[in-house]
């Protein structure tokens, strides 16, 4: 809004209620500043504040509590990896969907008790991208880092296995995806190898980005939201069947929704 | 919060001028005209979180590039064979910035499969670079030949079998049938102005038998911060 003063000039009447009038029109003003009325490079990091949209950032983190085993043949079949991309998983216990990949916190055995590696946003979640939405969520993008110890693998007939792991995410809380660029895989030897009796102890690492572009894979950015995400394993046999067991230790899963200039 | 101050102060006991009050109102309109770094507290983004009218970028602008492949099919750009440090196939971006900090994060699938010739592969090392400079603060690997020997190295060089000892000696180099790879790096001071980043790949020996290592699912984030 434009406010031209109404100056008085000496000599006219003037009321108090003109001269409130006068300073309720600044007041607006104020409250109402175009942004061609700031400076380039007016704000500065002291300014900034904080950037995400969900506050601090949404972690999810194993509690500690020890190691986690995840067998084949428990699963149902939900840690043989079968296709790039599948956008099924088992995501919770009994058996909280299928498919050829586990959610991180799913195990059978182990002194593990925590929680699964799991992020539901505040709200209803964000639409990826700054235009996006009937209501603009101001979110670019969500970026997520994954990190899971792999302790030890175990195949009994199968000849070799690659871990893999990957970040699913969900739209408008009902359908899972896979992140597919976020599918990594780890050839690791296993424990049980002669002469190998050492953990492995590897570091699993996924850093990555849910922008417009990767809803559009599956859905529609405009319309659909980021409900949540969440880190999965399977393991992808080379060589030979039989059964295959997977050992993980601390895991960190992290989401953070950033306001931006949109992702170019 | 405004830096001017009222020309006039209103005094009691002072009879009141129109002449005066004009020109407090003057003072303002002349400093709205022209907003800096003073009329805001710290934070003030905070309360513009939801705000529409505050430029999308006011505070940071994202850039990513992202390229997925099956890393099980397909055909896989190759990791130059080199002993210098050389950038990796399709992965270099370019980008416009006012300069600044910039805060990059890159992963990839690393290959590095062995072949019927040659069960054995050397070892690598990787790092973002920046206009085509490779930056060692987001180094990840070493080519020390003569520490930190792995003689029993947890991540496979082939099915069933360990890698041969003569490349044990390879030290910290990466060098598995399959991994993830991750690098960081936070750039300060970025002139402003366009810039290349891209990953960057340096071999720590070659081999006349072939060597057959490939990379891909591709993902480079950049952020942006100002100031």
């Amino acid at each position: 809004m434009t406010w031209d003063p109404q100056l008085h000039t000496d000599g006219e009447t003037t009321t108090g209620t003109a001269l409130d009038r006068e300073l309720e029109a600044a007041r607006d003003y104020i409250n109402d500043i175009d942004d061609v009325a700031l400076r380039d490079g007016t704000f500065n990091r002291h300014h900034a504040g904080t950037v995400l949209r969900n506050l601090t950032g949404n972690t999810a983190v194993t509690d500690g509590s020890g190691s986690h085993t995840y067998d084949e043949t428990a699963q149902g079949g939900s840690l043989t990896y079968s296709s790039f991309g599948n956008n099924t998983g088992r995501g919770g216990a009994d058996p909280a969907g299928t498919g050829d990949r586990v959610i991180i916190g799913q195990n059978d055995s182990g002194p593990y008790t925590g929680g699964d590696a799991l992020i539901t946003f505040p709200g209803s979640g964000y639409y990826c991208g700054m235009t996006n939405g009937s209501e603009p969520d101001n979110c670019a993008g969500i970026e997520v880092l994954l990190n899971v110890e792999i302790i030890d693998i175990v195949l009994a007939g199968a000849t070799g296995a690659e871990v893999m792991t990957c970040i699913q995410y969900q739209l408008n809380g009902t359908t899972w995806y896979t992140l597919d660029e976020s599918e990594r895989f780890w050839d690791v030897d296993s424990k049980r190898t002669p002469g190998n009796t050492d953990p492995l102890r590897i570091d699993a690492s996924y850093r990555g980005l849910i922008a417009a572009a990767e809803v559009g894979e599956n859905g529609t950015p405009a319309s659909d939201r980021v409900t949540a995400i969440r880190a999965m394993v399977s393991l992808y046999a080379t060589a030979g069947g039989g059964s295959m067991e997977l050992t993980l230790g601390e895991w960190n899963l992290t989401a953070l929704a950033w306001r931006a200039g949109d992702v170019t | 919060m405004s830096w001017g101050i009222p020309v006039h102060p209103y005094l009691t006991g002072v009879l009141f001028d129109v002449d005066e009050f004009n020109d407090n109102l003057l003072t303002f309109a002349m400093e709205y005209g022209s907003l800096n770094e003073s009329n805001w507290t710290n934070n003030v983004l905070d309360a513009m979180q939801d705000a529409d009218n505050v430029a999308d970028d006011v505070g940071m602008t994202l850039h990513w590039y992202s390229a997925k492949r099956d890393p099980h099919a397909g055909v896989h750009p190759d990791i130059p064979q080199s002993l210098k440090w050389e950038t990796l196939e399709s992965t270099e971006m370019t980008i416009d910035t006012r300069g600044g900090k910039l805060d990059v994060t890159a992963s990839f699938q690393l290959e590095n499969e062995p072949t019927d010739a040659n069960s054995a592969q050397t070892g690598l090392m990787f790092c973002i670079m920046l206009d085509g400079v490779p930056r060692f603060d987001s180094l990840l690997g070493g080519g020390d030949l003569g520490n930190d020997v792995m003689s029993r190295p947890a991540i496979r060089g082939s099915a069933g079998t360990a890698i041969p000892t003569t490349y044990d000696g390879t030290g910290p180099a990466l060098r598995a049938s399959q991994m993830g790879v991750s690098l960081q790096l936070l750039a300060e001071n970025v002139s402003p102005g366009r810039h290349t980043i891209a990953i960057g790949a340096r071999n720590t020996a070659l081999d006349t038998l072939g060597i057959n290592q490939k990379f891909s699912q591709v993902g480079i984030l950049v952020k942006e911060m100002w100031a």
